[in-house]
Formats: C-alpha cells, structure tokens, sequence
C-alpha cells in the first residue's frame, strides 16, 4: 500500500500544476531591498514610490481616510513615510499588491469576490482588536496577516477552478467550512496553498505561519500567539457575518490558542463591538480590489 | 447615520436608532441625546455600541413591526446554522449569544 504523502509533498503535487502565479510585485521586491540597507533614508523610499503614481495615489488615499484618522492632510510620500514609519507604507503596499495580483472575479454567484474582500479586510479590521486586547504591538501587521489569510482560496479558483465548482458543491451539500471539502477534491487547503505563495514572496514568517495555521492553530511552532490571533480573527469576523468566507459554518475556537490569548467569554461583546465600527473605516482597502 | 463605541460618545450626539438591551428591552428612543448619565447606563446594561446620528444624515426610515420580527428571526436562523455543531462548547456558546446581540443590535427598530 502507498504510503500517505508528507504535507510537503502534498502541496508540492498540487503547485507543480500551477502555471504563471503572480510573482512579487517589482515596487515591494525594490523597497525591500532598500530597507535591507540601514542607510537608506526616506527620502530614498520615497523617490521609489513616487515613480509609480498608481501606488503613490493609493498610498495617499489610504492615509489620509479615516482608518488612520490623521487631522490634517497628508499630501508627499515623504509625509507619510514620516508620520506612519516605513512598515506601514510597506503593509499598504503590500496589500495593494495582493489585491491587484488576485483581482478581477469569477461569475460564479456561490463566490461573491466581493464579499470574500469584505471578509479578508474585515479580518484584518478583528485581527488588530484581538492583537490589541492580547496587549501586542506591531497591530499593522495583523492588520495585513488578517487581510492575507485566506488568498489561498482565489489560488484554487484561478488555478483549479472547476475542483473550486466541486469544493463548493460539497460545501453546500454537506454544509461544512471550505477547507475539509478542499482536504477531500484538492488534498491540501487554502491555507497551505496561501503560506506556500507568501513563502515564495519572502513574506515574513509569521505571515506564512498564521496563514498556514490558522484552521490548526495547535501545530504552530514559530509564533504561537501570532497565529492564535489570526484564528480567532476569522472566527468573530464569521460570528457577526461581514462578508462572506465561502461557506455558513463556524470554525471552533481552538483551547490551545485561547490559552495563549489568556481571554475569557466575558470579553466577546467588546471584541464584536469593536471589530464592527473599526470595519467601516477600513472599508477603503475595498478600492484596492477595484 | 454611524455605529460608534459608547466610549466615544461626546456630548450632543444624537441616538440615530433605539438602543434595546440583549432581551429587546427598550432603552432609548432614537433622537435622544446621549447625555453622560444615558452614557453610564448604558455601560452599566453592557451596551458597547450605538448608533448616532451623522452629520448631514437623518436617521433612517424604521421597520414596521413585521419586518422587526422578520429581520429578528433571520438572525437567529443564521446563527443557530452558524453554530449547530458546537454549541456544546461553552465559549463557543458564549460566542453566539454576543453575535446574536451584535447582529440585532444593527438592525433598525
């Protein structure tokens, strides 16, 4: 009898079906080169940015709604990269990026890619409150690592669209999340198939931990608390409904990442509350998906 | 017409919508002004947001009550789908019931 394949080779049958994935974008690949060098300065970055005037006038669009909230406008790159700091600048472009790498839709009525946007930034707007209440830093980040976790599900429309038609057949037969009727068509989800493209891109490796993990936060190894935040992220974005993930069911929270969260009950109506008025205002990240 | 946190209630903000307790008990009518004692009530039955009337915007026409009930019940059924296979869990438990709230709490009275 064959023996059961490792995860690795698993998703390694799968990739090696994959023709012409979205590589890094060029802009981010230059700032990161950029930022590798202590010396640089932001005037530096800033010249690189304002080559491109696409990402220089999301980039300004973004900072100057009300998700960041600032008094007075902010009009140069240098500006921004001043008050919002380097990593900031690089997250908007980041996610810009993946929105532009992904865009464009489906017909298919089952998968609204709109809603699944909606989702996506809703799970950002959730993963900064529960980072937030958790007492970490860094709450850009989760912000990005939220509105990334689950790009693995446009990789299997675009690539394997009609095993996607049959994944979300199953879905709707046996009313069960995505990612165990992707186990049983694909033979990995799209949370593997996400941390596999973010490690391709060099993303961080709590970007590909938290995407890969998130349906299994238990098997996180690099940052566990990380990934917790982004598991229970998904789950209070599905609990008040915005936008749609691809199937009507709930993930349970898992007692390990809860643990590591040190949350108690008593503190859901607040994380829901929050996570819904921060929502409105990060809706501007939907014009990137445009 | 927008949803904002009771601690970011300042003086002269306008109710856009009534705020009901999780039970629907009616505890402001809408275009009342959240003075600060509403706002230590409100905090006191657990209300963590409200909506407020925007600048320029009025609030929005209110339901019938049919449509109330409706709209009720489309939450409940949802939520009870949402959660069939792990309301033995109490967090998840718990998890529901501050959905069910939430997602009520949006609807227009």
């Amino acid at each position: 009898m064959d023996q059961p394949l490792s995860q690795q080779e698993r998703i390694k049958k799968v990739v090696s079906h994959i023709i012409g994935l979205p590589t890094l974008p060029v802009m981010l690949a230059n700032i990161n080169r950029l930022m590798m060098n202590p010396r640089t300065s932001a005037k530096e970055v800033a010249q690189l940015i304002s080559s491109d005037p696409t990402i220089t006038s999301k980039i300004l669009r973004v900072v100057n709604s009300s998700f960041y909230g600032f008094p007075s406008r902010i009009t140069t790159i240098t500006h921004a990269i001043v008050i919002l700091g380097f990593n900031t600048i690089k997250s908007i472009i980041l996610s810009s990026s993946i929105f532009d790498a992904f865009k464009g839709g489906t017909n298919e009525q089952r998968f609204n890619r709109e809603e699944f946007w909606k989702h996506s930034i809703a799970c950002g707007t959730a993963a900064k409150v529960v980072a937030k209440h958790a007492g970490l830093s860094a709450l850009e980040e989760f912000f990005i690592a939220g509105l990334l976790h689950d790009v693995g599900k446009i990789i299997i429309d675009q690539h394997f669209h009609n095993e996607f038609m049959r994944i979300l057949d199953i879905v709707d037969q046996k009313d069960c999340l995505m990612y165990k009727a992707e186990e049983e068509v694909l033979g990995v989800t799209h949370a593997e198939l996400g941390a596999w493209l973010f490690e391709k891109w060099n993303l961080s490796k709590n970007f590909v931990e938290s995407t890969s993990k998130h349906h299994n936060p238990v098997l996180a190894t690099e940052n566990p608390k990380y990934t917790a935040v982004i598991h229970l992220a998904d789950i209070v974005v599905r609990s008040i409904q915005i936008g749609y993930p691809g199937d009507h069911k709930i993930p349970v929270i898992n007692e390990n990442a809860w643990k590591h969260l040190n949350f108690t009950p008593d503190m859901f109506p607040k994380l829901l509350s929050e996570t819904d008025v921060e929502v409105e205002k990060a809706l501007i990240f939907m014009d990137f998906a445009k | 017409m927008k949803l904002i946190s009771v601690d970011d209630i300042k003086q002269g903000m306008m109710t856009a919508k009534a705020v009901t307790d999780p039970t629907g008990m009616l505890l402001l009518k809408e275009n009342t002004e959240l003075t600060p004692v509403w706002v230590q009530r409100l905090k006191a039955r657990k209300i963590t947001s409200v909506y407020i009337v925007d600048d320029g915007t009025s609030s929005d026409q209110a339901l019938s009550q049919e449509q109330l009930n409706a709209r009720l019940a489309e939450i409940d059924k949802k939520v009870d789908r949402m959660f069939s296979d792990c309301l033995n869990n109490p967090v998840m438990a718990s998890l529901a019931e501050s959905a069910r709230n939430q997602l009520k709490l949006k609807i227009k009275i």
